[in-house]
């Protein structure tokens, strides 16, 4: 019985809190701009429509467009695995944070093929551009898992990103934070590395690669994305905030992720768009902190 | 024992049948091919042997060269690379057969038949030998093969001046290794590897000086930077199956040759450690950028190498790091991942190369600018290098995360001291050679084989033969089986790395337990990855199952007639990197950009020139050529002087003698 509920909760994480995160961003955006924006479910109602459509395919692609969407959802399904969501995650070993950020390689390499086997301009652009913004945030990435991993003594995820109190802990957390947070937002192609929402196709990274899907294989990748979001997400709250009295665990976690969904529609409300040489540069900023976090835990 | 003198008459004697037999071409192939059987046959059974912890005596023949002891032997660090190179020999062997007859003609059958056959022996011959004359005999025998492949279309002068490149460069190597064993042989009293091991230390000095040669003449054949020059110029200039051994196995031989070394002469400097970990990073940096610009497929594939190289050699260095300090625990971690890793490397590069080759036969060229759309036409083909560019990135769930991995797992790990900074650090500069290795590879996977074909060759292609396809379907069949199921790979490397760390049996044994345990859960959430989307792939086929699913167009964003030239290329695909790392690579770029309302041709091109060859080379040879003016006064051309000199320099050596 445990166990059931123990799962139920994961699944409820997987398939539910993805899509509510970005509703609840799209309405922090609305609510800053003075609107009333649409409702908090609507992507998972966006997902579910797309789950029932049809499908156009472009007459130059092959498998490997198919493919792409398959593979880089089943890739991201598989890191939830390791996150600790809630509790205990499924599976959980020494050195599963290096596997948590392949698996989400392995996902950007599937969408780029993808999207370089319809042959057009475009998504070869998104493609090119998506694959050289990812080398920036890897090495950010690494590096402030590494100052959490040398911190905590132990290379798993549970243990990294737990509430710790050894010395210097707060410069640390901080400087951690900050540089996971930048890679948060150009990993999942948000303001001020990538426009969601943007009309023009020359200005996009992420949602440019995906331009001829649609139909089941778009839902894929609408969910992918909004998971592999809420999973860096989780990781970032249960850096910063214990287990909270009264809600639980799962309650704290979906309370946590709110907090951070809304924290991301405030950034994006408040500033533009960076230019795409620019970039590189706030991710070489990310890079930075996490390098002084990393000499905060050598004592 | 014998059985490794089998496999090596066995490749000599199908070496001389194929050139008996070249104007037969069936009888030549069925030369090679019952050659290559018979040798796999008897060398795996003794790598098996040696791999399951059974005693091989070594076998010792008299031999008439002085000082010589025609002595082979093998352990599991032997056994290992035996083993690569078999399987890589093999695979390339038969391959090579479908080239041959796939190429109407343009490669020479018979010296790319003679010399792969001896290549493929001389290697065999070399990870078996325990004594420095007869090492130097398989090292010298396998450079001049090598050339031989290299230069097998000689009628190209690109092909001429890379073959020379190749045989001067693998000289330097040889004579800095000639220098090693007398010096190591002058302080041991005898040739003998196993009378290396038992001599006393060398003086400090001459520690540093065989530390030096060894980097020099081992690092040339394996391609750390900058001794890499020869490398991006003869592996395109190969035919593909000899640059898929060429680059599989043989400039691994480089590898073998310093873990064999530090198995012989046990723990380097901690300072000597640390060279070796930033030589490796560099290497890889610099490898996998340059690999990134280039638009040649098989001088990508080559650049590519040389990151790999980086790569196992930042392990290596790792693992000396831990015999420096005396900690076997990471000493046999390091070594591990760096001969897992070496393994890795040879399936994976070898299935790529051998895919460069049945692009090439089809397509007529090696530029990826001139490709696309292969995947419609040559459906195996590229589903096996898909898996092949996915494995060479480090992606689960395939065979290059599992060596990866070790190495994360040994710079992440916790602990105190200051190595820690450095850890950190070398784990992100891996991190950017990872997410580097995506642009280069999905770039030349995605630009080759999707999208609409970018000249009427390409779209003329058709699926190579099967005698091609099989081979290279093995390789990804291991790429994809030592990815899930890693256990028997682990296990292997660790048993080869055991000899270099000088950890006892149980101590290696234990931790390689314990490591492919860690790996086999690895393993099978790769199994899960692939099984979710096997169900993914069928709920979404069930989902359009009664929905209507149209073909069209790509959509052109508005734009009505989009063509196959408006597509991506391999120059601007990785621009947006290329641009930031602009002082790095020193990219050459001539463009003529339209001007005015009625524009005229415009043009563009950008060329990313290798710094080491076409820089530092030529500034280092004007110096050389600087100093060596003065002792050319000596040289006339005149034979009756020169047989002055001989017998001046006899009297003089009699006179030292007196």
């Amino acid at each position: 019985m445990e166990t059931l509920k123990l799962v139920a909760s994961d699944l409820l994480m997987v398939v539910f809190a993805p899509p509510i995160m970005l509703g609840i961003i799209a309405k922090t955006k609305a609510a800053v701009a003075g609107r009333k924006g649409p409702p908090v479910l609507q992507p998972l109602y966006d997902t579910i429509k797309l789950l029932g459509k049809g499908a156009v395919y472009s007459k130059t692609t092959t498998w490997m467009f198919r493919l792409g969407p398959v593979v880089s959802l089943a890739a991201v399904i598989a890191a939830a695995a390791l996150v600790p969501l809630a509790r205990a995650p499924l599976i959980s070993f020494n050195g599963d944070a290096i596997l948590f950020v392949y698996l989400f390689a392995l996902g950007r390499f599937v969408t780029i093929t993808a999207a370089l086997d319809t042959g057009s301009s475009f998504e070869g652009m998104g493609a090119s551009r998506e694959a050289a913004f990812s080398s920036f945030a890897e090495p950010a990435l690494i590096l402030a898992f590494a100052s959490l991993a040398y911190r905590s003594g132990g290379l798993t995820l549970a243990r990294m990103f737990a509430p710790y109190g050894g010395p210097s802990a707060a410069a640390s957390t901080v400087l951690a934070l900050g540089s996971l947070f930048v890679v948060l937002l150009a990993e999942n192609s948000r303001i001020p590395v990538d426009d969601p929402n943007t009309h023009l196709e020359l200005t996009m990274i992420h949602e440019v690669m995906v331009l001829d899907h649609g139909g089941p294989d778009l839902a894929f990748i609408l969910h992918g994305a909004e998971l592999k979001l809420a999973l860096m997400a989780s990781l970032l709250v249960r850096l910063v905030m214990p287990e909270m009295p009264l809600v639980g665990a799962v309650g704290s976690l979906i309370l946590g992720l709110a907090a951070t969904a809304v924290v991301i529609g405030l950034v994006e409300s408040s500033m533009a768009r960076l230019r795409l040489i620019r970039v590189p540069q706030l991710l070489v900023a990310a890079i930075c902190a996490a390098t002084f976090g990393l000499l905060l835990t050598l004592r | 024992m014998t059985l490794i003198l089998a496999a090596v008459l066995a490749l000599g004697a199908a070496a001389l049948l194929s050139g008996l037999f070249s104007r037969h071409d069936p009888w030549a192939r069925s030369a090679v091919i019952a050659g290559l059987a018979a040798a796999a046959a008897c060398a795996g059974a003794l790598a098996e042997r040696a791999l399951a912890g059974r005693e091989v005596p070594d076998l010792l023949g008299p031999w008439l060269l002085p000082g010589a002891v025609f002595h082979v032997g093998i352990d599991p660090l032997s056994a290992c690379f035996l083993l690569l190179v078999l399987i890589v020999g093999c695979c390339a062997g038969l391959y090579g057969e479908g080239y041959i007859a796939a190429s109407h003609g343009h490669v020479p059958s018979t010296p790319a038949r003679f010399f792969f056959l001896v290549l493929v022996g001389s290697m065999a011959l070399l990870v078996a030998a325990r004594n420095a004359l007869l090492f130097m005999v398989a090292w010298e025998t396998m450079a001049l093969s090598a050339f031989g492949l290299v230069s097998c279309e000689h009628g190209k002068p690109e092909v001429r001046k890379a073959g020379l490149l190749y045989l001067l460069c693998t000289h330097v190597g040889s004579l800095c290794l000639l220098a090693l064993f007398a010096l190591l042989g002058s302080n041991a009293g005898s040739l003998e590897f196993s009378a290396f091991a038992a001599a006393p230390p060398l003086p400090a000095a001459w520690t540093t000086a065989a530390f030096l040669l060894a980097l020099v003449g081992f690092g040339m054949k394996a391609g750390f930077m900058p001794l890499h020059i020869w490398l991006q110029e003869a592996h395109p200039a190969a035919p593909s199956h000899a640059s898929a051994a060429m680059s599989g196995v043989m400039i691994e031989m480089g590898l073998y040759g310093l873990l064999r070394l530090l198995a012989l002469l046990g723990p380097i400097s901690l300072e000597a450690a640390f060279f070796l970990v930033a030589l490796g990073l560099v290497t890889a940096v610099f490898g996998i950028l340059f690999a990134m610009t280039q638009r040649d497929f098989k001088r990508l594939l080559a650049y590519s190498s040389i990151e790999n190289i980086g790569i196992i050699l930042t392990a290596a260095g790792l693992g000396c790091y831990g015999l420096a300090r005396n900690n076997s625990s990471l000493a046999l971690l390091g070594f591990a991942a760096a001969i897992l890793h070496t393994l890795n490397h040879g399936l994976f590069k070898s299935l790529l190369f051998l895919s460069a080759g049945a692009v090439y036969q089809a397509v007529g060229t090696r530029d990826i600018e001139a490709c696309g759309g292969l995947q419609k036409r040559m459906p195996w083909t590229c589903a096996l290098t898909a898996i092949g560019a996915a494995a060479i990135c480090g992606l689960p769930p395939l065979n290059g995360f599992t060596g990866e991995w070790l190495i994360y797992s040994w710079l992440l790990r916790p602990g105190a001291g200051h190595g820690l900074l450095l850890g950190g650090l070398a784990a992100a500069i891996l991190a950017v050679v990872g997410a580097f290795a995506v642009v280069t590879f999905s770039k030349c996977y995605g630009l080759t084989c999707l999208g609409q074909p970018r000249s009427a060759t390409a779209s003329a292609a058709r699926e190579a033969s099967w005698i091609m396809l099989g081979p290279m379907a093995l390789l990804a069949a291991l790429c994809v089986g030592i990815g899930l199921f890693p256990g028997p790979a682990i296990r292997i490397a660790f048993t080869a790395a055991g000899d270099v760390a000088r950890a006892a049996g149980p101590a290696a044994a234990a931790s390689s337990e314990e490591w492919s345990r860690l790996l086999s859960v690895i393993g099978l959430l790769g199994v899960g990855v692939c099984a979710l989307s096997a169900l993914l792939w069928l709920f979404r086929k069930s989902l359009l199952h009664r929905r209507e699913v149209a073909r069209g167009p790509t959509w052109g964003c508005g734009f009505s007639a989009p063509t196959a030239r408006m597509q991506y290329t391999g120059s601007s695909y990785p621009v947006p990197l290329t641009r930031v790392l602009a002082a790095a690579l020193a990219t050459r770029e001539e463009a003529h950009p339209p001007v005015g309302y009625w524009p005229d041709k415009a043009a563009y091109e950008s060329r990313t020139p290798d710094p080491a060859l076409e820089r530092w080379l030529p500034a280092l040879t004007a110096k050389v050529e600087g100093w060596i003016s003065v002792p050319r006064r000596l040289q006339y051309g005149r034979l009756q002087l020169y047989l002055l000199y001989v017998s001046a320099f006899l009297v003089m050596t009699l006179l030292w003698k007196l």
